[in-house]
C-alpha cells in the first residue's frame, strides 16, 4: 500500500518530466508561491517562525527535518518512517504520521503546511481555500533544482540561514566530487524494474552527470524514466551499470529483467553500482551522498581502465 | 513395369501424408530464422551467424543466444501446444470452437501460474511455475467437462468456458491486488493478453519439460480421434476406451497449456485458427490434424511475435493482442458459418 503511493507518485513526477508539458506555467507558478511566502512573512510576523509545522509529502518531510527544530514539526508524512525511501528516517520518529486527509490536518491548527506537487492534492486545495499558509513544492529535476527546493522551504520556514548554509555544503562537496577538467567520463546507466532507465531531465540523470559520468539513456534519447529494451541496454553497453537498492516486497515480473541472464553475462564485464533509493528519490541535499557513489564507481572504472 | 506401379500407388498415400508436415517443418525454420533478426537492436545477417556460431562472448552473441534464441524456441513451442491441443479438444468434443483460450482452460492456467509466482512458491524450484498454471489448467479442464458434460452441445460448452474463464480473470485479478508489490498489480496485462518479451532458456526448459509430456499424451489419441469422428458408439465398438482417451487428452491439455501460459501469458485463438485452416488440406481427418495443427501453431506464433518486435518503436504490445486481432474476427466469421449450416 505505502509503496503503491510511492510508486505511483514517482510515475506521476516522471511523465511530466517526460513530456514537460507543465513547465511553462512552472516559474509563474513558483513566483506566485515565492510571492505568498514572502508576504505571509511580511504581514504576519508570527509566521516568521512557524512552530506547528506540517508535512504531507515524503519530500518536504526530509527538508523540514533538515531545517527547522523537531519540536515544532506537528506531523509528518507516513513515509517519513520508512527507512528504504527516507533519508531522514532516523529523525522522524515519534512525530505524528498523516496519511494527507484533511480530517487529519485540520485539528493540528498547522500555521504551515509543506506538500509536494504531486501529493495529496484534494487536501492541499481544500486547505489553500480555508487560507492555510501552504508551500507546494514541485519535484527535483536536477541539482539546481534541489537548491532551489532548499532554500524556498528555508524562506517558508524562516529558515533561510539554515538554507543557505545546506546549499554552501552542498555545493563545497560537489566540488570536491567533481572529475577534473579533461578527465575520462565513463558510461552509465541506471536500470530499474521493468526496464526503465533515466534520462536527462531527470534528478537521477543529472546526479550521474555531476558524478563525472555519461549518462548513456540520455544519449540513447530516453526522455523522463523511460522504457529502455533489454537488447538496447546490451548494445550500449555501460561501463557503470547503477541499480537501486529496494527488496521486492513480494515477487514481481518486473523484477525478471534484472535477474536475466543476459544481463548478468553483462555485468561480468561492467561495475555494477547500488544506490539506495532513498539518496535520489526527493530532491535534497543527500543526493550529493549519491554523487558521492557514483564519483568512487568512476575512479575505479578508471582506474581499471587505465592499469 | 506391374511391380513398380504398385509400389508408387503404396508409396503415394505416405508421400501424401507427409507433404503437409514437411512444407509446414520447412516454412517454420524460416520463420525461425527470420525471427533471429527481429529486435531493437539491428543486426546484419553476417552479425547474426558470427553471433550463433559464437565462442566471443560479445554483445551481440548475448543478444542472440540469450535473448532472440529462447524466445524464438519459446514460441515454437507455445505455438505448437497451443495448435495441438486445440485440434485435440475439436476432436474430442467433436465441436468445431473447442480452444483453450475460449474453452477458459488458458484463463484458469494463468490463475494457476499467478498464485504460484505471485505467492513465492514458484521460486523454489524450476517447475514450481508450470505446475502451478498445469493445475490451474487442469481444474478447468475437469470443471468444463462436469459443467457440460461428455457430448454437450457446441452452445453448452460455450457456455461453460464463458463461466470458467471469466471466473479466472476475477480470481487472477484478485490474487495480483492482494500482492503487497506495487508493481504486481499492473502486471495482469501480461497474464490476460501474453508476451514473449525478455524470456530467458530458464523458461524454454521449465515449459519444455512439462510441454513433452503433455505432447506424448495428445498425440497417442490420434487414432481415437479418427474413430470418434465417426460416434462414441462406433469407436467403443473399434476397441477405443473412451475413459482413457478423455484422461489423455485432458492432461495433455492441462500440462501443454498449463506449461505454456506459466511462461508467457494467455495467447489467444492460436488453438482455433490454426486447426480450421489445416483442416481442407488433411482430408477432414482428425488424426492427422495433430502434426499439421502443431506446426501450423508453431508458425503461426513464431510469425506473430516478429510482427510484435517489428511492430512497437516503443514499449511492445502484447502478442494476445495481435493473435485476438485477427482470431476474434475469424472466430465471428466461423460462428456464421456454423449458423447457416444448422438451418
Amino acid at each position: 500500500m505505502a509503496a503503491q503511493t510511492v510508486s505511483r507518485r514517482q510515475a506521476l513526477g516522471w511523465r511530466r518530466a517526460g513530456f514537460g508539458a507543465t513547465a511553462s506555467s512552472l516559474p509563474a507558478t513558483r513566483a506566485a508561491l515565492l510571492l505568498i511566502a514572502v508576504l505571509s512573512a511580511a504581514i504576519a510576523p508570527a509566521h516568521a517562525q512557524p512552530d506547528r509545522i506540517v508535512s504531507l509529502n515524503l519530500c518536504t518531510d526530509q527538508m523540514a527535518l533538515m531545517l527547522v527544530p523537531r519540536k515544532t514539526i506537528r506531523s509528518l508524512s507516513y513515509l517519513a518512517v520508512r527507512p528504504d525511501i527516507s533519508a531522514a528516517s532516523d529523525r522522524a520518529g515519534g512525530i505524528l504520521l498523516n496519511h494527507g486527509r484533511s480530517e487529519e490536518i485540520l485539528p493540528l491548527h498547522p500555521d504551515i503546511i509543506l506538500a509536494g506537487r504531486y501529493t495529496a492534492r484534494p487536501t492541499v486545495f481544500l486547505l489553500e481555500r480555508l487560507g492555510y499558509d501552504v508551500l507546494d513544492q514541485d519535484i527535483s529535476r536536477s541539482i539546481a533544482d534541489v537548491r532551489e527546493r532548499v532554500r524556498e522551504a528555508g524562506l517558508a520556514l524562516g529558515k533561510t540561514d539554515e538554507a543557505e548554509a545546506q546549499v554552501a555544503a552542498m555545493d563545497a562537496r560537489l566540488a570536491a566530487l567533481a572529475p577534473r577538467p579533461g578527465e575520462r567520463r565513463p558510461t552509465a546507466i541506471y536500470y530499474q524494474p521493468n526496464g526503465f532507465a533515466a534520462g536527462a531531465d531527470t534528478l537521477v540523470g543529472d546526479v550521474i552527470a555531476h558524478a563525472g559520468l555519461d549518462n548513456l539513456g540520455a544519449n540513447a534519447g530516453v526522455r523522463g524514466h523511460g522504457r529502455m529494451p533489454l537488447e538496447t541496454l546490451l548494445e550500449l553497453h555501460p561501463e557503470v551499470l547503477i541499480v537501486d537498492d529496494r527488496k521486492p516486497e513480494a515477487p514481481a515480473l518486473a523484477y525478471e529483467v534484472l535477474r536475466h541472464p543476459a544481463l548478468k553475462a553483462m555485468i561480468d564485464r561492467t561495475v555494477q553500482v547500488v544506490v539506495p533509493t532513498r539518496l535520489w528519490i526527493c530532491g535534497i541535499p543527500a543526493v550529493v551522498d549519491a554523487v558521492e557513489i557514483l564519483a568512487a564507481a568512476r575512479s575505479k572504472v578508471i582506474a581499471r581502465s587505465g592499469s | 513395369m506391374r511391380a513398380t506401379a504398385g509400389t508408387g500407388s503404396r508409396l503415394w498415400p505416405a508421400v501424401r501424408a507427409w507433404r503437409l508436415p514437411i512444407v509446414l517443418a520447412a516454412l517454420l525454420a524460416g520463420a525461425g530464422m527470420g525471427s533471429l533478426f527481429a529486435g531493437s537492436v539491428a543486426m546484419s545477417p553476417g552479425e547474426i551467424a558470427r553471433a550463433l556460431i559464437g565462442g566471443k562472448r560479445d554483445v551481440f552473441e548475448i543478444i542472440v543466444w540469450q535473448l532472440r534464441v529462447p524466445r524464438t524456441l519459446l514460441a515454437m513451442l507455445i505455438g505448437a501446444s497451443l495448435g495441438l491441443s486445440g485440434a485435440v479438444l475439436q476432436g474430442l468434443v467433436r465441436n468445431p470452437l473447442a480452444e483453450p483460450g475460449l474453452l477458459g482452460i488458458s484463463g484458469a492456467a494463468a490463475f494457476g501460474a499467478v498464485v504460484a509466482f505471485y505467492s513465492g512458491f514458484a521460486a523454489l524450484f524450476l517447475l514450481a511455475l508450470p505446475l502451478g498454471g498445469m493445475a490451474g489448467a487442469a481444474g478447468a479442464v475437469v470443471l468444463l467437462l462436469v459443467l457440460s458434460g461428455p457430448s454437450a452441445s457446441t452452445l453448452t460448452l460455450i457456455l461453460a468456458g464463458v463461466a470458467v474463464s471469466s471466473l479466472a480473470g476475477a480470481l487472477t485479478a484478485l490474487a495480483l491486488n492482494l500482492s503487497p508489490d506495487p508493481y504486481a498489480a499492473t502486471e495482469i496485462i501480461f497474464w490476460m493478453m501474453g508476451s514473449l518479451a525478455d524470456r530467458s532458456f530458464e523458461h524454454v526448459q521449465m515449459a519444455a519439460a512439462c510441454m513433452l509430456p503433455g505432447w506424448l499424451l495428445l498425440f497417442s489419441v490420434r487414432r481415437a480421434l479418427d474413430a470418434l469422428s465417426l460416434g462414441e458408439d462406433a469407436a467403443t465398438s473399434l476397441g477405443f476406451d473412451l475413459r482413457s482417451v478423455r484422461f489423455r487428452a485432458v492432461f495433455g491439455t492441462a500440462l501443454a497449456v498449463g506449461a505454456a501460459v506459466s511462461v508467457s501469458g494467455t495467447i489467444g485463438f492460436i488453438g482455433l485458427v490454426v486447426p480450421h485452416l489445416l483442416r481442407p488440406l488433411v482430408g477432414q481427418e482428425p488424426g492427422r490434424l495433430l502434426a499439421a495443427s502443431a506446426l501450423g501453431g508453431a508458425l503461426l506464433l513464431t510469425l506473430t511475435d516478429i510482427v510484435v518486435r517489428l511492430l512497437a518503436p516503443g514499449p511492445e504490445i502484447k502478442i494476445g493482442v495481435l493473435t485476438a486481432l485477427f482470431g476474434a474476427p475469424f472466430f465471428l466469421v466461423l460462428l456464421l458459418r456454423l449458423r447457416r449450416e444448422a438451418s
